[in-house]
């Protein structure tokens, strides 16, 4: 049986016909690809994207900056006496994040004390281009504060 | 230590028996005895007292499960009677200066000249068939500062060994190449990241940076930031005080051009 | 800057060269496959001496993506450096991080959680079946065979979500610490890896449908490339390429580390040692994976995930370890040396893909051009590992 089988394989091309059955079978499922820009793919909820930052709830402990693996946390505090309650507070002066060496990993989010975190990096935002070269490239703390989620590349096309 | 101290100690001392002393009287010499023995047993059920609290909290600790008690740090042994390390010590003598263990890996280390010869005694006679990795490192206060370190594992029976040869800038150390050809590739990077150069190699040459290289990056005195690249070569585009608070990295590179020439005083 | 060119040019001077260019045949040719090549799988530089169509010597150059991570990692403390050992096999992040872990914690000594053990496992063998996806991807439209392509990278993307799930990120995952897990599993990861787990099965079924009995992909694979038992060992080589040669090595199974004791697994073996028995040897794998993950899946204990203030320990000085495991490229292990300090004082990874390389000439001498792209895909090379 086994002869004439393989016969009739070599002959008949079968085993190439199952590939293509294989084929033929998936081009009339449905498809996996998202149409961005129309469509946008939602990441999960844990994704590390762009960070962003609450001076209100940070306390100027340093820990991220330090525990950053490659250094590019920027922090400068000053302690200034409150108005209101004359008591002694820190303040910040700068807090820069070098976004081109940024490896969005965590780390920094992870050594936050306090809770809910002052820096967090699940702010699912991924698109981060921008159209002029130095934009974007290093964040001071007026930007991360305010950072805008989701830029619209659609409008922008259209104006 | 006399019981008399207030029982404000840290916990290692006795627990708080506080001592209730009888008021001041004038001490004869068998009241001062009988205080002497007094104050013996005190001491004496303190310290079991003591005892019983450091096993009761033993023993509490070793209930809790692995990863709550604290890390026990594993130390180096001494393995001179390893059957493996007994034979080879019988074989070569003095070329096997020490045999030790460390987390239950046998490490033995050879003499700089015998390394071929005792690579190809553990390859032919101990079934060491394997070279897992060959590396290098730098311990720079030493006076022989590079370190070659060979891993080895044997099919035959499932176990792996360190070899470790010690030598200086100048001393090259005998190939282990025709012993097991997966360590070409192996000495060439240590050659490149180290500048220890292997006697009898069939290609000594640089393997993971380009052949002009200056200098050899792994070792302790090379800067991480580099010395062809970045400020030392463009000063100008990097500020004094760029970095981070903790004083590592070359900072960061500013969009804007280098600074005119007639500002600089003597650039 | 005009020194250092100087100096730079003294070391030419010299290094020397040791590997003869300048023997050629009469009829023998340079053929310079060059860093930038779509099939070298990253920046691969082959230095070929063809006669005609035929390899006579293959000569590779590496270090085009070399970053110093050796060095990167002396400047950080312990768990800061998993970030920098995601990015050496790009494609496996976790199992980078399962031998970067395990080896700090043998050298301090802590002992792993259960939870935090499965956890590990259940990620790196999700990293497995994603490397093999992205391996038969790549190999199949090297040879010519674009179809599985799309749909290996369709089912890679369901495992990448489910990474995304659980750590944040897709491919640089940063998913272990040593001493336990960052993270414990969010709610419904559980569900939703058992989903693709069925599903999975019937998709490696529709790849080998098309590959395994295809006559194209047969003459193509069989006889390529051939690596007997005794040149494997010789030159170290680990991972597929050693058990599709027929020796039975497998650090899973050899010397067990986290939970891979509790689980049961066959490790496949072949015998002829040729491209087409390593990516039978790779298919069966994808499927044993599954077959672990079920099983995990299944003993998933409850209970912490870090052990006892791991962050704050401190290597022992003059301590030493070398920790490897099976990554879906071979052993991927660590040499870490301490010293007395939260940073490590030495710290090199032995890179499958690196050991693994050097035998390319060997596996290459007497093929035809196109066979080379057949075996550098089956050596299952990244260079970011060759590199570091």
């Amino acid at each position: 049986m086994s002869a004439v089988k393989r016969f009739l394989d070599r002959i008949m091309l079968l085993d190439l016909f199952t590939g293509l059955g294989v084929t033929a079978k998936n081009m009339f499922k449905k498809k996996h690809t998202v149409q961005y820009p129309e469509e946008r793919w939602e990441p999960a909820d844990r994704f590390r994207g762009m960070f962003r930052l609450d001076e209100d709830r940070c306390i100027k402990c340093t820990l991220c900056a330090r525990d950053c693996p490659i250094d590019i946390i920027y922090i400068d505090w000053h302690s200034e006496k409150n108005e209101v309650t004359g008591k002694k507070q820190k303040l910040l002066t700068r807090f820069d994040i070098d976004v081109q060496r940024c490896m969005f990993c965590g780390l920094c989010e992870e050594a936050c004390p306090t809770e809910p975190k002052s820096i967090w990096l699940t702010s699912k935002s991924y698109e981060l281009a921008s159209y002029d070269r130095w934009s974007n490239l290093y964040v001071d703390m007026d930007d991360l504060m305010d950072w805008k989620i989701r830029p619209d590349y659609t409008d922008e096309e259209i104006r | 230590m006399s019981d008399r101290e207030p029982p404000s100690k840290p916990p290692s001392e006795a627990p708080a028996e506080t001592p209730t002393e009888p008021t001041a009287s004038v001490p004869s010499a068998e009241e001062e005895a009988a205080k002497k023995a007094e104050a013996a047993a005190k001491a004496k059920a303190a310290a079991e007292a003591k005892a019983v609290a450091v096993a009761k909290k033993a023993a509490i600790e070793a209930a809790k499960p692995p990863w709550e008690r604290d890390a026990v740090t594993p130390t180096w042994e001494e393995a001179g009677e390893d059957p493996l390390a007994v034979a080879m010590a019988t074989k070569f003598g003095e070329a096997i200066l020490s045999a030790r263990s460390y987390a239950g890996d046998l490490t033995l280390e050879v003499e700089l000249g015998s390394i071929a010869k005792v690579a190809a005694e553990f390859k032919a006679r101990h079934g060491f068939t394997f070279l897992v990795d060959l590396c290098g490192a730098d311990y720079p206060d030493r006076e022989k500062r590079f370190d070659v370190v060979y891993q080895l594992h044997s099919f035959t029976s499932g176990r792996r060994i360190r070899l470790r040869v010690t030598t200086d800038e100048e001393t090259p150390v005998p190939t282990v190449c025709e012993v097991w050809k997966a360590a070409n590739w192996c000495e060439r990077e240590v050659y490149d990241m180290y500048g220890v150069r292997f006697e009898g190699h069939p290609d000594m040459t640089r393997i993971l940076l380009w052949e002009g290289f200056n200098g050899h990056p792994l070792r302790k005195d090379f800067p991480v930031e580099g010395i062809d690249t970045g400020a030392a070569i463009y000063p100008e585009y990097y500020e004094d005080e760029a970095g981070p608070i903790t004083g590592t990295g070359t900072g960061w590179m500013q969009p804007k051009p280098p600074v005119e020439a007639d500002e600089e005083a003597g650039e | 800057m005009s020194d250092a060119i100087r100096s730079a040019n003294d070391t030419v001077a010299n290094n020397t060269v040791a590997h003869d260019d300048s023997v050629f045949g009469a009829e023998e040719m340079e053929l310079n496959f060059g860093p930038q090549h779509p099939s070298t799988h990253g920046v691969l530089r082959l230095k070929l001496k063809v006669d005609g169509e035929r390899i006579v010597d293959c000569y590779p150059i590496i270090g085009y993506l070399h970053r110093g991570t050796e060095k990167l990692f002396e400047l950080n403390p312990f768990f800061q450096n998993v970030p920098h050992t995601d990015r050496m096999d790009y494609v496996a992040a976790a199992t980078n991080n399962l031998a970067y872990v395990g080896a700090v914690e043998k050298l301090i000594g802590l002992t792993v959680p259960p939870r935090a053990s499965y956890i590990r496992v259940l990620l790196c063998e999700l990293q497995r079946i994603s490397s093999h996806l992205l391996w038969l991807a790549t190999h199949a439209i090297d040879i010519g065979a674009m179809t599985p392509f799309f749909y290996c990278f369709r089912e890679r993307e369901l495992v990448l979500d489910l990474f995304e799930q659980y750590c944040g990120a897709r491919l640089t995952l940063n998913c272990m610490r040593p001493g336990g897990q960052p993270f414990d599993l969010p709610h419904g990861w559980v569900d939703t890896c058992r989903e693709f787990l069925e599903l999975f099965p019937a998709k490696i079924d529709e790849y080998e449908n098309l590959l395994t009995n295809n006559r194209i992909w047969k003459k193509r694979t069989i006889g390529i490339g051939v690596l007997s038992p005794e040149v494997a060992v010789e030159y170290g080589i680990t991972g597929p390429m050693l058990r599709a040669s027929g020796i039975d090595f497998d650090l899973r199974k050899a010397m067990p580390y986290e939970i891979y004791d509790q689980v049961d697994f066959e490790v496949p073996l072949a015998e002829n040692g040729d491209t087409y028995d390593r990516y039978l040897v790779r298919m069966e794998e994808m499927r044993q994976a599954t077959r672990i993950l079920e099983q995990c899946l299944d003993q998933l204990p409850e209970g912490a995930l870090m052990a006892k203030k791991a962050r704050v320990l401190k290597a022992p000085k003059g301590g030493e370890v070398y920790h490897g495991i099976e990554g879906p490229k071979g052993e991927i292990g660590f040499y870490i040396v301490g010293d007395g300090k939260p940073i490590p004082h030495r710290c090199h990874v032995r890179a499958p893909s690196f050991i693994n390389l050097q035998s390319l000439p060997e596996l290459v001498s007497n093929h035809m051009i196109a066979d080379l792209v057949a075996i550098i895909g089956t050596t299952d090379i990244v260079l970011g590992e060759v590199d570091r």
